[in-house]
């Protein structure tokens, strides 16, 4: 919306840029403020930090702006900017502060530069050697990126690629992209509409928690965490601390709404839940959540007790909605639990939330194609039809979800190959690459990230990102980037011959 | 009574149509024929198995000879194809067990019968398609001798490999009169990749030439074996599985019992060829010396193999430094897992060779080998190549899409275009296989399994490698990684690996059951 008048200069990056620079200012000023009401530690530098952020984005704000219309490919490519802006502030606050101060000057750097991804991706791998020491700003900080990454993959799966890429209408055939496109009828209304649900289901979880006397600063941290899929938690234990069963359950509660669709979210809110039923992607969910919750309690030692139970929802709820908190000991469970939460924690929740993962709704797509190669072997001419929720399947979205599976195995068994070369252990390196890809934290094996090593974090680091950017937008930048380092390339070569 | 005698009782006018029936019959029949050179190596070498392979000898004739006899080529029909293939390849894994059993070569003390016979029915599997995984941990090595594993039961194991190689009902077909329109589908029903490609118009001629090709490169293998300074049954008992990269040997350290460049060298160049599409050997032979060249697949798949081997080399370069028992190691390896073989060129636990303790890099690096595959028309198993290249090219096309949302976006590979039927079909292959793959591992894993050893042992069972990673790895048995209801998983998921899903699925699938009685085409009468 330029004004008459306007001076700036129109930018595809800088604007989106100053509103990531002005978000994460705002988080660290909050976390100093906070940090205050602790020891203080960290307030100076979280505080400056936000400062200088805020500054940068003034700055951005008062130069340029944004141009009235965005192109698929542009606007992809804003989102990438929007996440490393977010990372790089993050990785400098915690730089800074004291929390990575006893690892050394260049160690400190790749340490807090893994934690702010992690953070920014939803994540929640934590590279910090003693959560419980860190200072209460810096841990404010980390649920705070956890929240901000959270809701901004919101807004860019409901909100932004819909509409620039154009398949709003052709991807979503389900019943939640009915619902889908009532939350968001365009970009602007999508993203207000979304923030205000984000807003209060983080609000209603933040005060069921304290509720359950875990105390305010904790019931925060948590909220922030698990709204978001994050998975940062404010102790060392990670959820284990806790050990309050009402606790748990709001958390189980809380994972498993935060990974349905925040179409689905907004429309309990509004209380009108029969017509809920009609999506298949939440049905589907519901199914392989309760199937996979028996399937674990059978699998683990003691079916019959209710703590057993509870760990084992607690368990799928954790895994399937790519959030990782931790709340007991389950690297010591049999082999097949494992291989049950690693299979959900690579499959990931419904479409539209803020965790990561392959998604529910692709596997409904790829399940019907599978399905129809079966009838087509024996009536070769014939013609089928994929559908979903009664309702055809173009062949752009079967393509489409065929391509983006070899995307993500591709990048799982990379990850894996690159992680393997500095980690002990086949299953370690493999379920590190996948928990990364799909942006949840979850290690089996070892409690926290730190006890991996160096190079495996560094590895991780872009595993993270290109499992938070839905991967697509990662791809479509570095294609662009290499097709204008072609056209440079062929300028120069140009210029060499004439 | 003698088939002699049976023939005559049996008119032409009174034989029973049945497509299937008669195809298994002669199935049945060729595999019996090569029970006959295991009887005669097992009495001159004085094993115990004589009598074993002489009545499965005897089974495999008789059953043969009286299917072929009692029935005719009667209707094909789309459903026919797919179950002739699945129930031959089922009929011919049971029955060649049946050595296994009579000899007692899985006795084991204390062992139940049930079991003994379940990995009688593992190893059988495991040979006829090409799989390679074994049960047996106790294998005689150079120059010794077991009566309970005798010489003529093991070649009989080798062979089993052989027939399922370039495939049973590929060799029937040579020998079958024209089937028509549909005779192609039989072809595509069985041998490896998206298609079947025919050499000449006629089927069986087609079917005869492949065959020959087939035994010329084994032929061709024995000799290089027996140059590089194998004996004889060594060279062509080796040749037989490296031909079908199957990859059972009559030792335990595999190639490794030689402990010999040579020989890992030229068990290298055999893996290699018989991985590529043989109707390119055929179209070699035929005088175009070029058509490796121009096949874009078959430069894949060298690409491919360069790559794996530069990965696993690499990776343990950064592990030990680089030596020459690594880059030995590396690279024959990754030969034996690209090509599906499974060969293993370990001299026992902690040697060079034990992929089980490389750094993970390395085994990951093999664990895509093992999914990707080779090529099309190959004897080999995995995904294959061009399957990946198809849904690659589609990965790059949904980016491209991202970029253009309105732009019409064929998927070309070289000149042409690739039907939207064969993406799809290719992307229905590559879900089921990796939904099976997912069942076996969730199977195994709740067995007791580690992750490992299950995902691997999974993907080796459906892309008919031989090694897992973990704790059934080349120095060790299937025995000491799975519990027998996983055995005889993985020995079922390793037949419906070899004939790529469909033909044995169908056979268990609601639709294709209901739609066997109502097909609305006329038959092909014949």
């Amino acid at each position: 919306m330029a004004r008459r008048g306007d001076q700036r200069r129109v930018s595809f990056y800088a604007p989106p840029a100053a509103i990531a620079f002005a978000a994460v200012g705002g988080a660290l000023l909050v976390s100093a403020a906070i940090d205050l009401t602790d020891e203080g530690a960290d307030a100076v530098v979280l505080a400056l930090v936000g400062a200088a952020s805020a500054a940068a984005a003034f700055t951005l704000y008062t130069r340029f702006r944004s141009p009235p219309r965005y192109r698929a490919v542009q606007a992809l490519t804003v989102l990438t900017v929007v996440w490393i802006t977010m990372i790089a502030v993050g990785m400098l606050a915690l730089g800074l502060s004291e929390v990575f101060s006893e690892l050394g000057e260049s160690r400190r750097w790749s340490a807090s530069l893994f934690e702010s991804t992690s953070g920014f991706t939803t994540t929640g791998m934590t590279a910090l050697p003693d959560v419980d020491a860190a200072s209460r700003g810096v841990l404010f900080f980390r649920a705070a990126a956890n929240w901000l990454g959270g809701l901004s993959a919101v807004i860019a799966a409901i909100a932004v690629i819909p509409f620039v890429t154009r398949t709003r209408d052709i991807v979503d055939i389900d019943h939640t992209n009915e619902m889908t496109r009532r939350l968001a009828p365009s970009i602007d209304t999508g993203i207000k509409n979304v923030v205000r649900v984000y807003l209060v289901f983080t609000a209603l979880l933040v005060v069921a928690l304290i509720a359950t006397g875990i105390g305010v600063f904790d019931g925060v941290a948590y909220g922030l965490a698990i709204v978001s899929t994050g998975g940062f938690s404010p102790h060392t234990a990670s959820f284990w601390s806790e050990r309050n069963a009402a606790a748990e359950w709001i958390a189980i509660l809380g994972m498993l709404l935060a990974g349905a669709n925040v179409a689905v979210i907004w429309w309990i809110l509004r209380g009108s839940i029969g017509s809920l039923w009609r999506s298949v992607e939440l049905r589907v969910y519901a199914f392989v959540v309760v199937g996979a919750i028996a399937a674990v309690s059978i699998g683990i030692a003691g079916p019959d007790d209710v703590t057993a139970s509870r760990q084992a929802v607690f368990a799928v709820a954790s895994a399937i909605s790519t959030t990782g908190l931790v709340a007991f000991d389950w690297w010591s469970w049999g082999p097949g639990a494992q291989a049950i939460l690693v299979l959900l924690l690579a499959m990931g929740p419904m479409s539209g939330s803020s965790a990561g993962g392959f998604r529910i709704r692709r596997m409904i797509v790829l399940w019907e194609v599978a399905r129809r190669e079966l009838v087509r072997m024996v009536f070769p001419r014939a013609v089928h039809v994929v559908k979903m929720s009664g309702r055809p399947l173009t062949d752009n979205t079967v393509r489409s979800v065929a391509g983006y599976l070899i995307l993500h195995l591709g990048l799982i068994l990379g990850g894996a190959y690159a992680i393997g070369l500095f980690e002990d252990g086949v299953r370690r390196s493999l379920v590190a690459a996948t928990s990364a890809v799909s942006t949840s934290g979850l290690l089996i094996g070892v409690r926290a990230a730190n006890e991996l090593t160096e190079g495996t974090r560094l590895m991780l680091i872009p595993l993270m990102l290109a499992g938070r950017l839905a991967i697509l937008p990662l791809f479509v930048s570095i294609e662009r980037a290499t097709a204008t380092s072609a056209a440079w390339g062929r300028r120069l070569a140009g210029r060499v011959r004439t | 009574m003698t088939i002699a005698q049976v023939a005559p009782l049996i008119e032409p006018s009174r034989r029973i149509e049945s497509t299937i029936a008669h195809i298994i019959g002669l199935g049945l029949l060729f595999v019996g024929i090569g029970l006959v050179p295991c009887v005669v190596i097992e009495a001159a070498t004085g094993g115990n198995g004589v009598a074993a392979l002489s009545i499965t000898a005897a089974i495999f004739l008789i059953s043969g000879g009286i299917l072929r006899r009692a029935t005719q080529i009667g209707r094909v029909r789309a459903t026919t194809v797919f179950s002739a293939v699945a129930l031959t390849w089922i009929v011919v894994s049971f029955l060649g067990a049946l050595p296994f059993i009579l000899a007692g070569t899985m006795d084991q003390p204390g062992q139940a019968f049930i079991v003994e016979v379940s990995n009688a029915v593992f190893e059988a599997a495991s040979g006829f398609s090409c799989t390679g995984s074994t049960v047996i941990s106790d294998l005689p090595d150079v120059g010794e001798s077991d009566p309970r594993i005798g010489y003529g039961i093991l070649f009989w194991r080798q062979l089993t490999q052989w027939y399922g190689g370039m495939g049973i009902v590929l060799l029937v077909l040579a020998v079958l009169p024209v089937l028509g329109v549909r005779a192609v589908g039989f072809m595509a029903a069985e041998s490896p990749g998206v298609s079947a490609d025919r050499l000449v118009p006629r089927m069986s001629e087609t079917a005869r030439r492949l065959w020959l090709v087939y035994v010329g490169v084994t032929a061709a293998i024995a000799v290089s074996f027996l140059v590089t300074g194998m004996t004889l049954y060594d060279a062509v008992s080796h040749s037989l599985t490296t031909a079908a990269t199957g990859g059972f040997s009559p030792y335990n350290d595999s190639v490794g019992e030689f402990s010999s460049i040579p020989i890992e060298i030229a068990a290298i160049m055999g893996m290699l060829v018989c991985g590529a599409n043989f109707a390119l050997h055929y179209r070699f032979i035929a005088g175009d010396r070029r058509v490796h060249l121009r096949d874009s697949e078959f430069r894949w798949y060298i690409a491919f193999f360069g790559a794996i081997s530069i990965l696993v080399v690499g990776a343990l370069w950064i592990d030990t430094g680089l030596s020459g028992s690594s880059l030995r190691a590396g690279v024959f390896n990754s030969t034996s897992l690209v090509t599906s073989t499974g060969f293993g060129n370990a001299t026992g636990g902690g040697s060079p060779g034990d992929i089980t303790l490389w750094i993970p890099a390395a085994q990951i690096a093999l664990l895509v080998a093992m999914v990707v595959g080779a090529c099309t028309g190959s004897t080999s198993g995995g995904i294959k190549i061009i399957r990946f290249r198809v849904l690659g090219s589609q990965a790059r096309l949904a980016v491209k899409a991202a970029r253009h949302p309105r732009a019409v976006l064929p998927l070309k590979m070289g000149p042409n275009v690739v039907p939207e039927r064969t993406v799809e079909h290719i992307t229905g292959f590559i879900v089921v296989w990796l939904v099976l793959v997912g069942f076996g591992t969730a199977f195994a894993s709740v067995s007791g399994t580690d992750i490992i050893t299950a995902v691997s042992g999974t993907i080796s069972a459906m892309g008919n490698m031989g090694p897992s990673l973990g704790a059934a790895g080349p120095t060790s048995t299937f025995v000491d990684g799975f519990d027998t209801p996983s055995r005889l998983v993985l020995a079922s998921l390793m037949i419906v690996g070899r004939l790529e899903l469909f033909a044995v699925l169908l056979l268990f699938a609601r639709p294709f059951r209901q739609l066997q009685g109502l097909n609305p085409r006329r038959p092909n009468r014949h």
